[in-house]
């Protein structure tokens, strides 16, 4: 559970890799998938009772959303409770300082609310603000705050209060890393709604901060400053719900906030529901089993292998999403034999994706990935997909003969001789599932000695932020802007924690600081293309499926993925992570 | 635990000689204080074996069965290569198959057949090969824990139970000391600082933790035997100190030792379950029956038998030990209070 | 006996500076960085890392921070998590009657089955009644708690959808809301010590029934059952007692697996995820908290069957 004081979006959304048995990925930027794929991997509800309110494809057809969240919106209905079993409790619930995972987020999108928020095709929309401007090179924003907008405890939301929050955003192990790869180094008030954001390198990606936990979600900082441990449990937002009681590890239970701002289609005060009772349980089977036993009413999973298990229960409703997360693994360029790309490629060439979905438990519900998009996202692109090093045994196998033979080999060892790989991934029973099938045909190449390891998520983790890894475990991609989990990612080796292969390459680095100071869409997508094309060129990372990620839940329940932003913009449903925003969530009769 | 022993002895309560175990089994050392006499002759094992009630017959046979498995599965892993009769419990049966560049034909969760007795895992692997290469895990941890706790623990043991004193007082407060921590817990931790989480190391760090409590058995026993005429005779008569260790205290501790030994490896091979059950044992694709049951919970609505023939495996064999152990305990307290 | 109780106090006191010693030691040995374990994989901003070290006082030399930490958790404050800045005492607080709670259920489910089966076994010494019960008890010793709580789970969870296979709820949520979700975790750990305590049952009793006036109480034409539960389970039930406030400690520490398949918000739960974590304070403090109950219950234990048994009193 609390593992990771990473954080989030922008900052940094490749994390979590695979590492993500209790902790999901940190990132509350997304862009939204896009359905459309004739799997059924994508955005989709399967209904028992097929009823027309649910919003099936509500991603994939936004049109047709927009009358069907009208149609959700009519129908909507008043009161009641539900009871949500996350895979993991919150570590903590502040936004600024606690590292945050999609369930943990499910518990504070109930409480705060974003100053932005996600819509469709990558696209961010005004939530507490009225609008966000910027200069010409994207270096100083300007905000417009909602009025009248006011926190649980009373204090009115102002632009001072955004000014005031700054410092204790910057002194946070979540915000600091969030400002860092924004680019944020003041903020200002201006007059009692205006807020100016000044940066220091052109950020086109600044709407994406703004959707963020860390900085995004507004907190009465008067409040946070005199007792922040206490607000971790007590946590006070503008948000549709206010806690009413937090027992860790056990349940959290939030009620209707009664002075909430915001309002339906109908101009009725929102949220719907009376109160949320979030639940932490950990284990995939069982917390299916308390879904589908009546102890819950609803669930989210992130493992192919539950999905499954929820496809073929009877007497609920599945709504499922994949988007820009891809599982899979990297190899650490700084030591041998990963320093050579025959090595990484010959490697990637013996990964063969269909039978480690398969291993996941993903077959029909992951897609095989060639990228940090999915193959229906706007960023998605043939180039990157054709330069990927898919499975073709043979060819790896030359690959490697290659470095074997060469007398020059950087492992030092004399030629002929096998080479050492070690891999590693966090000990759940799945990822050690896919692992193993990776290993199987290495070690038939009869070239490989290999080495599986598995170390807890903490020790994972700090295995890569302290490069001391090989061939390890990961997850890829976030549903936020790209610079998010781009740009730290091929910036120098020295200066970012994230470039965890420890790839350094100039000209990678040039083209994500281009992309980052312009917002023209078809050049920012060459740029990350050409990226994507590198790394799979050089063989830096490899890929098994897209994360798939689901919210099941009792027929009746409708909102996860019809909920809009103030000015009637469709949200992006659950992308990413299966998150739930709460404040449109309602019970139909 | 702490006891209130200065010198009047009857006044612990019941002493535990908990292994490792988290709640496994907490049994008295009562139970294994049994003062030996005079040597006595010894009985041929086969003699010994058709003394044993049936169910001790049985779990005896178990037992070398597990052995056996271990020792095959070794040798066919690393001497004869794989050439015995026992299939590759890493093979995934349909999975990519190098040599012939295809995919093999077999199926993942398989129901028992004659080729594969116990059906195959989620990853289309033999399980009876995989419970077959797991016993050797069971026994390696084991084995190793019954050496450290029979060869330091009873050592000390004896020794310090014999001679008493400060030597006493101190080894058995330090002993108090690592019996209190929740053993579970001592060994997660120790565990973690290893980083390199092999057979050896775990086997290692279970041996060191089980010799606390060998050690209380064998104390307890020790001092028993020293208060026996024999005992008080020979250190009358001016024999060495080091002399009567070894001719009388020694091979009087040793057997009701061993008989706590079986019982003590019982609570060993539940506690490499435990861990494996945990993810924290052995790495993969290394088979161990906590492992196997950990991995088959995934399916355990589709495939019930995944998850029930490596639970079944561990428990007969938790069970045999124990029977074994008790028999054995009870056969070397009948033959002391018939003295 | 004041003499023997200040040894005993003096002993405890010892026991429990080197338990916490071991404890910070050995979490001091935890290969990472607390400083990863804060700041995780983002990007870092400039001196935050030098600023936490500073803040957490992470370069004083060893014998200075355990120092500091034992002088604060003599007055009762473990310190802070890194991780969620929630006092460890804190968590501590709200976990143990959890665990607490499962110790005594179990320990009662395994007492309250135990005693009449152990009486039954001595009373029908070596006929088929004590046969069936002793090897029930010898299979029930042997099988892992783990192994029987997915059992528990399979059956009553997820064949009969009886009882949740996970969750929590609090006493103060309702008795029988709150007996639905520990019944089964609570029986997961029962079973164990349900066959050790009927085991000594009987073997006491077996002993008992032995003595002279048990003899006499026979001749004199009691009822067997009066003579059972009367004066013959007396005095197994001070030994019984004894191995009951042992196993109560040892549960403490040994409902780790328990409570972590059954996602019971105990003292072990939080235990394994500050484990995975590397929540190092929480580690510290919950381990050196079970070492010591463990330590403490075993001592007033010893203490109680001093002043209990009349033959160690006149002693």
């Amino acid at each position: 559970m609390r593992q990771r004081r990473v954080v989030t979006a922008l900052a940094i959304p490749l994390v979590l890799a695979f590492v993500a048995a209790s902790c999901g990925s940190d990132d509350s930027s997304s862009d939204t998938d896009t359905g459309g794929d004739t799997t059924e991997a994508t955005t989709e509800t399967e209904t028992d009772d097929d009823t027309e309110t649910d919003t099936t494809e509500a991603a994939s057809a936004p049109e047709e959303v927009v009358t069907s969240v009208a149609e959700e919106t009519e129908s909507a209905v008043f009161g009641g409770s539900i009871t949500i079993g996350l895979e993991s409790e919150a570590t903590g619930l502040r936004p600024w300082e606690d590292s945050c995972s999609s369930p943990c987020y499910h518990v504070m999108r109930s409480i705060y609310d974003p100053l932005m928020e996600q819509i469709g095709e990558g696209g961010y929309g005004p939530f507490l603000a009225e609008s966000l401007e910027s200069n010409e090179d994207f270096t100083v924003w300007t905000m417009t705050l909602r009025p009248d907008v006011t926190f649980h405890n009373g204090t009115p939301l102002t632009a001072q209060t955004i000014a005031d929050m700054f410092p204790l955003q910057q002194a946070g192990a979540a915000g600091s890393s969030v400002i860092a790869s924004a680019n944020l180094v003041g903020v200002a008030a201006i007059d009692e709604l205006t807020v100016e954001y000044t940066l220091d390198a052109p950020t086109v990606a600044f709407p994406a901060t703004l959707a963020s936990g860390p900085v995004g979600f507004p907190f009465d900082p008067a409040a946070a400053a005199a007792d922040s441990a206490g607000y971790s449990t007590n946590p006070i937002g503008t948000g549709p719900f206010v806690m009413s009681s937090r027992d860790i590890d056990n349940e959290t239970i939030v009620e209707r906030n009664p002075d909430y701002w915001n309002v339906d289609a109908n101009g009725d005060q929102l949220p719907y529901l009376d109160s949320i009772s979030f639940r932490p349980i950990p284990d995939e089977g069982t917390r299916l089993d308390a879904l589908l036993s009546g102890t819950t009413n609803a669930m989210m999973s992130l493992r192919q292998g539950t999905i499954r298990d929820a496809r073929g229960a009877s007497g609920i409703e599945l709504i499922e999403f994949q988007g820009n997360n891809t599982g899979g693994g990297m190899y650490n360029t700084s030591i041998p034999p990963f320093d050579d790309v025959r090595v990484r490629s010959g490697l990637s060439r013996m990964n063969d994706q269909e039978r480690v979905i398969e291993a996941l438990g993903g077959t029909g519900i992951s897609l095989p990935t060639t990228q940090w998009f999915s193959a229906d996202n706007v960023w998605w692109t043939q180039e990157a997909a054709d330069a990927y090093q898919s499975f073709d045994f043979e060819a790896g196998k030359a690959l490697l003969q290659e470095y074997i033979d060469d007398p020059a080999r950087s492992d030092g060892k004399a030629p002929g001789e096998k080479i050492d790989v070690e891999l590693s991934c966090p000990p759940d029973p799945t990822l050690i599932a896919a692992m193993q099938v990776i290993e199987q045909v290495w070690t038939g190449s009869e070239q490989v000695n290999v080495t599986l390891t598995q170390f807890d998520q903490a020790t994972h983790i700090n295995n890569a932020v302290s490069d001391t890894h090989r061939a390890h475990c990961w997850r890829w991609g976030s549903e936020g802007d790209p610079s998010a989990s781009i740009n730290p990612f091929v910036a120098p080796s020295a200066d970012s924690v994230a470039n965890f292969p420890n790839f350094d390459d100039p000209e990678m680095l040039a083209w994500a600081l281009e992309a980052s100071a312009t917002d023209d869409f078809e050049r920012r997508k060459e740029l990350y293309s050409n990226i994507m094309v590198r790394i799979n060129e050089q063989a830096i990372t490899w890929y098994s499926g897209g994360t798939a990620v689901m919210i099941a839940h009792e027929p009746g329940i409708r909102g996860f993925n019809s909920w809009t932003l103030p000015d009637g913009t469709l949200g992006v449903g659950i992308a990413p992570e299966a998150q739930a925003r709460w404040f449109q969530v309602f019970i139909s009769e | 635990m702490a006891t209130t022993e200065t010198n009047t002895d009857t006044s612990t309560a019941v002493e535990t000689a908990t292994i490792a175990t988290g709640s496994a089994t907490l049994r008295p050392v009562d139970e294994f204080v049994v003062p030996q006499g005079v040597k006595q002759k010894r009985k041929s094992p086969w003699g010994i074996f058709r003394e044993m009630p049936l169910l001790v017959k049985i779990g005896t046979i178990w037992l070398f069965f597990v052995l056996f498995a271990a020792v095959y599965a070794q040798l066919d892993a690393r001497v004869f290569n794989g050439s015995l009769p026992l299939a590759d419990p890493n093979l995934q049966l349909n999975g990519f198959n190098a040599a012939t560049g295809e995919f093999g034909t077999g199926t993942a969760l398989e129901p028992p057949s004659w080729e594969r007795p116990l059906g195959t895992d989620a990853l289309a692997r033999d399980t009876f090969s995989r419970a077959m290469h797991g016993a050797y895990v069971s026994v390696t941890v084991a084995l190793v824990s019954v050496v450290c706790g029979v060869v330091i623990g009873g050592l000390l043991g004896s020794l310090v139970g014999f001679v008493r004193g400060k030597t006493e007082t101190v080894s058995m407060a330090m002993i108090d000391v690592l019996l209190a921590f929740p053993a579970l817990v001592l060994l997660l931790a120790l565990i973690s600082i290893f980083e390199v989480r092999d057979l050896f190391v775990i086997s290692l760090v279970i041996g060191l933790l089980s010799i606390p409590a060998y050690t209380r058995v064998s104390r307890a026993n020790s001092l028993a035997i020293s208060n026996r005429e024999f005992v008080l005779a020979a250190q009358a008569i001016g024999t060495k100190k080091w002399t009567i260790l070894r001719r009388e205290i020694i091979p009087n501790v040793l057997p009701t030792l061993l008989a706590y030994a079986m019982v003590a490896a019982a609570a060993v091979v539940v506690v490499e379950g435990s861990l494996s059950f945990l993810g924290l044992s052995v790495q993969l694709p290394t088979s161990s029956w906590g492992n196997m049951i950990n991995q088959a919970r995934r399916d355990i609505k589709v495939n019930f038998g995944q998850i029930l023939y490596p639970s079944l495996i561990l428990t007969f064999t938790v069970l045999a030990l124990n029977q074994v152990g008790d028999f054995f305990q009870r056969r070397s307290a009948f033959r002391g209070s018939s003295l | 006996m004041a003499k023997t109780v200040a040894f005993v106090l003096l002993r405890l006191i010892a026991t429990l500076f080197a338990v916490t010693f071991l404890t910070f030691l050995m979490v001091a040995l935890l290969p990472g960085d607390p400083v990863d374990t804060i700041l995780g994989t983002g990007p870092r901003a400039p001196g935050i890392e030098e600023q936490i070290r500073e803040d957490l006082n992470l370069d004083d030399p060893f014998f200075v921070r355990y120092f500091a930490w034992l002088g604060d958790a003599v007055t009762g404050d473990l310190g802070t998590s890194y991780i969620t800045d929630q006092p460890v005492a804190d968590t501590i607080q709200s976990r143990l009657p959890v665990t607490a709670q499962l110790a005594f259920m179990s320990i009662f489910i395994a007492v309250v089955i135990a005693i009449p089966v152990g009486v039954l076994g001595a009373y029908k010494q070596g006929k088929w009644a004590d046969t069936v019960t002793s090897s029930a008890a010898q299979v029930a010793l042997s099988i892992p708690n783990f192994i029987f709580g997915i059992f528990l789970i399979w059956l009553f969870a997820v064949q009969l959808n009886w009882l949740p296979a996970s969750n929590w709820n609090r006493f103060s949520e309702g008795v029988l809301d709150n007996l639905k979700t520990s019944i089964l975790p609570a029986m997961s750990l029962a079973l164990a010590q349900m066959a050790l305590f009927s085991r000594l049952v009987r073997s006491d009793m077996i002993a008992t029934l032995r003595e002279n006036y048990i003899l006499s109480a026979r001749a004199k034409g009691l009822s067997d059952r009066y003579i059972l539960f009367r004066h013959a389970l007396r005095p197994s039930s001070l030994s019984l007692m004894t191995i009951v406030g042992i196993a109560f400690g040892g549960l403490l520490g040994g409902t780790v697996i328990v409570e972590s398949l059954f996602a019971v918000p105990g003292l072990g739960f939080s235990l394994i995820a500050a484990i995975n974590g590397r929540d190092i304070l929480v580690i510290q403090g919950i381990t050196v908290f079970i070492a010591a109950m463990f330590v403490i219950i075993n001592t007033v234990v010893d203490l109680l069957y001093a002043v209990l048994d009349p033959r160690i009193r006149r002693k």
